[in-house]
């Protein structure tokens, strides 16, 4: 790949290998801050709070929730759809962005990768407690049974979703743990000998000794799962949308759905790694790994899924009015005018509209504004799926069954608890797992380290702002060339 | 109880020189440790090219068969059933599930044999010459005793910082 | 166990003294230690289900049998089977030999069946509200009856049982004080008054609306609550099919201030204010008169609507003389007697309405209750029984009723529920259910039916008839009178009919039900029991001599001043009266025109609420003199801008298991002109109250918006084009290269529009067949009924199709909008967009077209539903066969026994939907199979079909070419609702057709 020669450098501070493992192991094994204890605890609690609410729900029944006869789905999938889409980003920049060389994703892989892990957990909720029979979720898999020749439906959207969702989960697992057990093989080896962390380090890391064979293996392996989770990403978010693109249903049975979803993943995706990196740095002050350049670089990734997904809204009022036909005509005018109007604006707002700013530098680069900015994203990706299914449900072909849906305390509480359970699973990781995938890192020091580019990274500026080339970085092999 | 005399490089230009070093003086290298993937080490050593990527697609492909009868088997041949007016092989309503059980398979299977030909799993005690191997030292083990003295001055020469012997 | 030669010294141990030994103390703990194994080996009580010992040679167990019963509520009548599985009855189907109805029931007759499992029913007589035995209710009581010096009152509703009249006539001889009179909550006096002077004979006319060509009705719900409404809506049905190459049709024109089912079934619909009904009633008949060359009278002669509507009728009425029919519903004397005059200047009586033979389902004379009313007063009455009537609730005058009755020695009230008058009464003696006990009916001269027992009482309750036997001290039991009647009474009159009949000296009134053997009493009784029905009514020579003088009644016309609004007192379809407002199917079913459950409200119309700013829901007030009246405001598009309506029949304080609490009572707002109960009272004034009040809608969306599964044309157009209003079908391709095959049957069902009158005696029809839960008000606030078929109902509107009241200017008469009832029900499509999204495959197609849910597989995701078009498809919110939380639904340990052992009572979180009623199909596939014959056309009829009135459902098998079902698909001016979207149903409905020219405004 071509690298720009004045191309800022991604890791801050003229840090030595060793500086790297203390910066990204040492709190690992140091003790935690109250901040994270209270921040655990909160999250934990709301956690809790909706996992009451899922228990109320499952012990008297659906009826719990806001739907009626005419809306069958609302919140529910809403989430679901919602969470899978934050997913996606992790696998995008731990595997596409493996795969187009972007050495910039090294400092948040790791965390987007455990980031996709936990929202594929959260998203995975969501279809088994909007079942009216949860505990007949085994139902849903093709299991040899008694009742004589009895299997699922695979022309449901629904069964694919059963595959889709479960694979996407394993592999990312997989894909995750791969790279994590050399980084905790790192902690094992600073973990004191005979402590319970050098134990239970020595367990999760299986021995890795980083020996030359290992390495290489690992590195094919890294990159033939990034070569099937690249598809499989996109496979999953095109399921999703399959979910409603096969039905019948007007403002559903469209064949944008597909590509739409997706960019509409990474958009999401994307802003939620923004806020979750934004606060990891300052928080755990990795401000040298995770540095403006990475900020900068998401910001331009989600303006521009943002004006993909923009540019869907669009097609699909040109399409509803171009295809002629009525029922289309009527649910997008509906859509944008009809009594739910206010959550398709805030959808066109959060998720078009804002991210525009993005186009001036200063503010991609100022952390605390795109922190804001990310917030809207996740604000407008949600009402995104929200529009979809309720506003398409609500008023179908027979107007006799037309009618409103307002969601209930206890769907609101699963909604926050679900975001509960995504903040209390990252707080854990970040509290017992290197934050930053160690050993990537240290191999790209010397290619995209300031101490390497020979000067300070204030000077390096100064002299940058003098457009002076810079002295070129110590002639090292592309790290991330696969051997061959 | 093995013993090995090690040399421990602070920096993996430094550590590729020597191990080129090293292998032209015709020191049996035992292993080489280092906290991140050394690039042109292998090439250097002569490992061979892993086959774990054709292992994949053989996987990826097992894959693929097993959804493809199945659904053919259970929708087809053992239940043939009308549903909203489809027919009773319906291909289009195949290629999800197909596709993705293809890259279950691939992907399991193949982190399973990594972890297998790694010798990697819960509880398997890790034999480190040195507890920096992972952080910020390179290692080069020597196996065989006779070719010490020579791999001590070569170490030397080529700048490891440390020499010792370990045993595990 | 065999006992211990000695007892062991345990007291010992107790106070201290150690003398047991060591032995003793484990002899001690041995025997304990045995005693307890013993105990533990005890064999545990094991319960055993008894079957038949002797089995009854007719009966097979889990085959029903049919009764041919009757039923009667004080308004509706029924010749009904009762369907009884294995000794209780389950379900009310219509006798298809009453020649009337031709199995046809109304939605209350539909839903009779629920009261007998009414846990709120009397279970054994009280006296002093104390639980009493029937053997002091019997001769003491009737001794005590004897002992009042003062006059016995017996109010009961129309007795149509001529051996109950005869056996109240012998009671009324053992009281020479004892005075019979009949009461009804909305009589008919003023009908009946006005024939009585014209013809010399109170009665309400039989009305064969079959025979009418131009139907006339001012303000008369003759489909839905008037009268004998069963019976009409058979006979309007007939002259409004047009299939199998009819092009003819009926006009019918109505009349009406407050819209009913029949207003909008009409062809013409000319909404009124209520204050106008006299005037336009006069304009009629002096335009009619006009052309018969008869005398003018009184002024207003040339009162007409802006669309000179009384104009037209009359032309249309004149030009159909002898094959029309005027009726009114108004309850004044003057004004029936000039809907009389019409129907007898146009030659009508004797064509299409009779006085020979006159129908008896309404009896009561006003005055009759206002002069036991003063008598009560004035303290002349020693004691009042009241047999299936409840005058606290539902006179007007219940108030001085209750003070009244306060000074009554003696009370009795004969009733099946503690209702507000039972519980006013000293004695209560617990009635049977209808289901429980013997009796008989003549509800049109000469045409009787029987009722027999389909079960035993569940309870300690007699019927009327048994108590009366018990007081008049006849020891025989009801059945033996019975029997002994109808061989003594009944059995000549229908031997001389049937002599004559076949004779050819006369001929059967009415198309004759199956000719019963008249050779010996025994077997004619035992045919007359099968078949329910028998028919002594010959078509008479001439109609009584009228002597009529329309000045006399002039006088009488009402003058209703015009100021402030118009209160306009209704029957609802389902509730009626108000004697079945504790059934909670009934009152679960919509209203057929608001699709409002569970309440009654004031109908206003949408110019008024403008004016007003009142929005549906908004509670107003409303005041008539010093009575007033707080209820939630429903807009309904029709109503005439100065008229609100309400309902009658709701808010019951007192017995009833889902009456109670439920809307608000207007009874005591009936105002009287004269002697006679007035519905319309003008002078009234409504205020928004401020508050809101969510009524229970089934349907928030008032019209079709212009879209296509709603599809109309007029008859003129149908004349000349017989897909007139239709569309083509849109060229529809498959994505799969062929069908899959249904060899066998291929079940479809062909629905008319055009006679569909929205009566939702279909949806408890469906209710009751399929066991469909009682959700309750709240949870139709929240979307979530569960019914299998609705009669959706739209309006058309004149301006875009917002839904919304000012959709509706209804500037003049023009600008109201005309509405269509739509029965929808799970159409079985053949590529069901439901079955394809189910992921567990908990429905498939079957090979005989029906879209198959399976309860016990489907795990509940909801997806079929939001993918379904026609929103068919039901989901159990809850576990509504918990009847701690689910008050409303039968499911308590004895309201299950309604429940229809065929049919599974679906679980919490599962989806369900209309089912084609595919236990009747199998079961009929069976008996098929069993008499060796392919199954008749016919042969299987869905509980829709079976409970339609007008017969607007046909259900039957599309590879049968014959079938009534194939050749109504082959009608031009059938379509599929929403062919467009490729769903192949198995259902196809009919365009309507309307009897006059369609506004191009408002057709869409």
């Amino acid at each position: 790949m071509y690298e720009s020669p004045i191309r800022e450098p991604l890791i801050l501070g003229r840090k030595t290998y060793k500086q790297i493992t203390d910066d990204i192991v040492g709190p690992i094994l140091g003790p935690a801050s109250w901040k994270w204890y209270v921040t655990t605890a909160f999250t934990a609690l709301v956690m809790f709070a909706g996992f009451a609410a899922i228990a109320y729900t499952i012990w008297v029944g659906i009826g719990t929730w806001g739907l009626n006869k005419t809306v069958g789905w609302a919140f529910d999938i809403t989430n679901f759809v919602f969470w899978i889409g934050i997913g996606h980003a992790g696998t995008l920049i731990s595997a596409i962005l493996l795969l187009f060389r972007q050495r910039w994703r090294m400092a948040i892989n790791r965390a987007a990768e455990a980031m996709t892990i936990f929202a594929v957990i959260c998203a995975g909720l969501f279809p088994i407690i909007h079942m009216g029979r949860p505990w007949l979720l085994f139902w849903f898999l093709p299991l040899p049974n008694t009742h004589g020749s009895l299997w699922v439906n695979f022309n449901s959207p629904l069964l694919w979703d059963v595959f889709a969702i479960s694979t996407y989960f394993t592999i990312s697992l997989l894909f995750w743990y791969t790279g994590l057990i050399p980084d905790l093989a790192t902690v094992r080896d600073r973990a004191k000998p005979g402590s319970f962390a050098r134990i239970a380090y020595s367990i999760l890391s299986f021995g890795w000794r980083g020996t030359a064979k290992e390495w290489q293996r690992f590195e094919a392996v890294s990159l033939v799962l990034a070569g099937l989770s690249t598809p499989l990403v996109l496979s999953v978010h095109s399921i999703v949308s399959f979910d409603f693109a096969t039905s019948i249903l007007p403002g559903w049975h469209t064949t944008i759905f597909p590509p739409y979803f997706v960019a509409g993943a990474i958009f999401s995706g994307f802003g939620m790694v923004l806020t979750l990196m934004i606060i990891t740095r300052e928080v755990m002050n990795l401000k040298d790994y995770i540095t403006l350049e990475h900020i900068d670089a998401m910001a331009k990734v989600t303006m521009v899924t943002g004006m993909m997904v923009g540019f869907a809204y669009a097609t699909e009022f040109f399409i509803a009015w171009y295809s002629g036909s009525y029922w289309e005509r009527y649910i997008f005018l509906n859509r944008a005018f009809g009594p739910y109007w206010w959550s398709y604006w805030a959808m066109v707002t959060c998720n078009l509209f804002i991210p525009q700013v993005f186009w001036v530098k200063k503010l991609r680069r100022s952390p605390w504004f795109v922190f804001i900015i990310s917030i809207f994203v996740n604000i407008g990706m949600w009402f995104e799926r929200f529009v979809i299914i309720v506003t398409s449900l609500h008023r179908d072909f027979l107007t006799s069954s037309w009618r409103m849906y307002a969601p209930t305390w206890v769907e609101v509480t699963i909604l926050t608890g679900s975001f509960g359970l995504f903040l209390t699973l990252y707080l854990l990781f970040a509290r017992y797992f290197p934050v930053i995938a160690t050993a990537e890192t240290k191999s790209i020091l010397k290619t995209s380290g300031d101490q390497y580019a020979g000067l300070s990274y204030e000077a390096y500026l100064a002299q940058k702002k003098a457009t002076a080339p810079a002295p070129a970085a110590m002639p090292a092999l592309n790290p991330d060339e696969p051997k061959s | 109880m093995a013993k090995y005399l090690i040399g421990l490089y602070d920096d993996d230009e430094k550590l590729l020189s020597a191990v080129e070093h090293i292998k032209r003086e015709g020191v049996p290298i035992h292993e080489v440790c280092t906290p991140f993937p050394v690039h042109g080490l292998d090439t250097i050593l002569g490992l061979k090219k892993s086959r774990l990527p054709d292992a994949a697609f053989v996987y990826g492909a097992l894959g693929t068969l097993t959804a493809l009868s199945m659904q053919i088997y259970m929708y087809t041949i053992d239940w043939p059933t009308n549903i909203g007016g489809k027919s009773h092989l319906p291909f289009p309503s195949f290629i999800p599930v197909t596709f993705e059980l293809t890259v279950l398979f691939a992907g399991v299977l193949l982190f399973l044999s990594y972890l297998a030909v790694n010798r990697l799993y819960p509880g398997q005690r890790a034999r480190v010459f040195h507890p920096r191997q992972t952080d910020d030292a390179f290692v080069v083990a020597i196996a065989d005793t006779a070719a010490w003295d020579k791999a001590k001055e070569l170490f030397q020469k080529t700048g490891a910082f440390e020499i010792q012997v370990v045993e595990l | 166990m065999k006992p211990f030669d000695k007892d062991i010294p345990v007291e010992d141990l107790a106070n201290g003294d150690f003398s047991t030994t060591r032995r003793d103390f484990l002899k001690l703990c041995g025997i304990s230690i045995s005693a307890a194994v013993l105990a533990a080996c005890e064999k545990t009580p094991v319960k055993y289900a008894l079957p038949y010992v002797k089995k009854p040679a007719e009966h097979i167990p889990t085959i029903p049998d049919y009764y041919a019963t009757s039923f009667f509520d004080g308004q509706i009548f029924q010749s009904i089977l009762a369907k009884v599985r294995d000794g209780r009855p389950i379900k009310i189907e219509g006798n298809p030999s009453y020649p009337l109805t031709e199995g046809g029931t109304h939605v209350r007759g539909q839903a009779a069946i629920l009261t007998l499992y009414d846990h709120t029913r009397l279970q054994k007589p009280l006296i002093n509200g104390q639980a009493a035995d029937w053997v002091a209710l019997g001769t003491p009581l009737m001794e005590e009856l004897k002992k009042q010096s003062g006059l016995i009152y017996l109010l009961t509703p129309p007795i149509l049982s001529p051996s109950l009249r005869a056996l109240i006539q012998d009671w009324l001889k053992a009281l020479p004080n004892a005075r019979h009179i009949v009461y009804e909550a909305n009589p008919y006096d003023g009908i009946r008054t006005a024939h009585e002077q014209i013809f010399g004979k109170a009665a309400l006319p039989t009305y064969r609306f079959e025979k009418a060509q131009v139907i006339v009705s001012f303000g008369a719900d003759f489909l839905g609550t008037w009268g004998d409404p069963t019976t009409y809506a058979r006979g309007w049905s007939k002259n409004r099919i047009l299939y199998g190459g009819r092009k003819d049709m009926s006009l019918h024109i109505q009349f009406e201030a407050v819209p009913t089912i029949t207003g909008y079934s009409a062809d013409k619909r000319i909404p009124i204010e209520a204050t106008d009904l006299p005037k336009a009633v006069l304009s009629l008949y002096n335009r009619i008169a006009e052309k018969a060359g008869a005398p003018i009278v009184g002024e207003g002669a040339n009162w007409d609507t802006p669309d000179n509507a009384i104009a037209y009728t009359a032309e249309k009425l004149w030009e159909a003389r002898s094959k029309s029919l005027v009726v009114s519903g108004s309850h004044l004397p003057a004004i029936q007697a000039l809907v009389a005059g019409i129907n007898l200047l146009l030659d009508n009586y004797g064509q299409t309405l009779f006085i020979t033979p006159s129908c008896y389902l309404r009896q009561a004379r006003e005055k009759d209750f206002l002069t036991f009313l003063s008598d009560l007063e004035e303290g002349r009455v020693g004691a009042v029984l009241f047999h299936q009537v409840n005058p606290l609730y539902d006179a007007p005058e219940a108030d001085r009723l209750q003070a009244a009755l306060a000074k009554v020695p003696l009370t009795i009230a004969i009733h099946t529920h503690l209702h507000e008058t039972a519980s006013a009464c000293k004695y209560v003696l617990a009635e049977s259910h209808f289901l429980e006990s013997w009796g008989d009916a003549e509800p049109y001269e000469g045409l009787y039916t029987l009722q027999q027992p389909t079960i035993h009482p569940i309870f300690s309750t007699k019927s009327f008839a048994e108590i009366l036997l018990s007081w008049i001290g006849r020891s025989e039991s009801h059945y033996d009178y019975l029997k002994a009647f109808w061989q003594k009474e009944i059995f000549p009159q229908y031997a001389a009919y049937r002599k004559a009949v076949d004779s050819g000296k006369a001929t059967p009134f009415w198309p004759e039900p199956k000719a019963l053997p008249t050779d010996d009493p025994e077997t004619f009784w035992i045919r007359a029991l099968e078949e329910g029905v028998l028919l002594t009514t010959t078509a008479p020579a001439t109609q009584p001599k009228a002597n009529w003088k329309p000045t006399e009644w002039l006088s009488q016309l009402p003058q209703m001043p015009t100021d402030g609004l118009t209160l306009y007192l209704y029957e609802k379809v389902t509730i009626g009266d108000g004697t079945q407002a504790g059934n909670p199917w009934l009152q679960e079913t919509p209203d057929p025109l608001s699709r409002v459950s569970w309440d009654n409200y004031f109908v206003v119309s949408p110019l008024l609420a403008r004016e007003m700013g009142l929005q549906n829901g908004d509670m107003a007030k409303l005041s008539l003199g010093e009575k007033t009246l707080t209820l939630p405001v429903y807009i309904l598009p029709g109503t005439a801008p100065k008229t609100i309506g309400v309902a009658l029949g709701y808010g019951r304080t007192k017995g009833g298991r889902a009456a109670v609490g439920v809307g608000q009572n207007a009874y005591p707002l009936f105002g009287r002109v004269g002697e006679y109960r007035c519905s319309i009272q003008s002078g009234a004034s409504l205020t928004k109250t401020g508050e809101t009040y969510k009524l229970a809608r089934i349907q928030e969306w008032e019209t079709y918006s212009g879209r296509e599964y709603i599809r109309e044309t007029s008859l003129s157009a149908y004349r000349e084009d017989p897909k007139a209003g239709n569309h083509e079908e849109p060229h529809l391709i498959s994505l799969w290269w062929k069908e899959h095959p249904m060899p066998g049957h291929r079940w479809g069902m062909a629905i008319d529009l055009n006679t569909c009158i929205g009566c939702a005696s279909c949806v408890v029809a469906c209710i009751a067949e399929n066991n469909i839960a009682v959700v309750g008000p709240d949870e139709i606030r929240r979307g979530r009924d569960m019914h299998w078929i609705r009669i959706d109902r739209y309006f058309t509107s004149t301006a875009g199709h917002t839904g919304k009241p000012e959709e509706f200017p209804a500037k003049s008469a023009e600008d109201f909008p005309r509405a269509f009832f739509m029965p929808m029900l799970c159409q079985h499509c053949d590529h069901a967009p439901c079955e394809t999204v189910c992921p567990v495959l908990a429905i498939a197609h079957s090979s005989e077209g029906i879209n198959q849910q399976v309860y016990n597989r489907c795990v509940g995701t909801r997806y079929c539903a939001n993918n379904c078009p026609y929103k068919v498809r039901r989901f159990n919110w809850f576990d509504y066969t918990n009847a701690e939380k689910w008050v409303f639904n039968p499911v308590d340990e004895l309201g299950r026994m309604v429940l229809n052992p065929d049919v599974t009572v679906r679980a919490r979180g599962v989806m369900e939907k209309c089912s084609f009623c595919v236990q009747r199909i199998q079961a009929a596939k069976l008996e098929a199979k069993k008499a060796g014959q392919p199954l008749q056309d016919g042969a299987v009829k869905t509980a829709c079909e079976q409970a339609c009135p007008t017969g607007a459902i046909t259900f039957g098998d599309l590879n049968d070419p014959n079938s009534r079902v194939s050749k109504l698909m082959e009608e031009p001016r059938g379509y599929y609702a929403l062919s467009e979207i490729n769903t192949r149903p198995s259902i196809r409905y009919m365009v309507k057709v309307r009897n006059t020219e369609i506004p191009q405004t408002q057709t869409t």
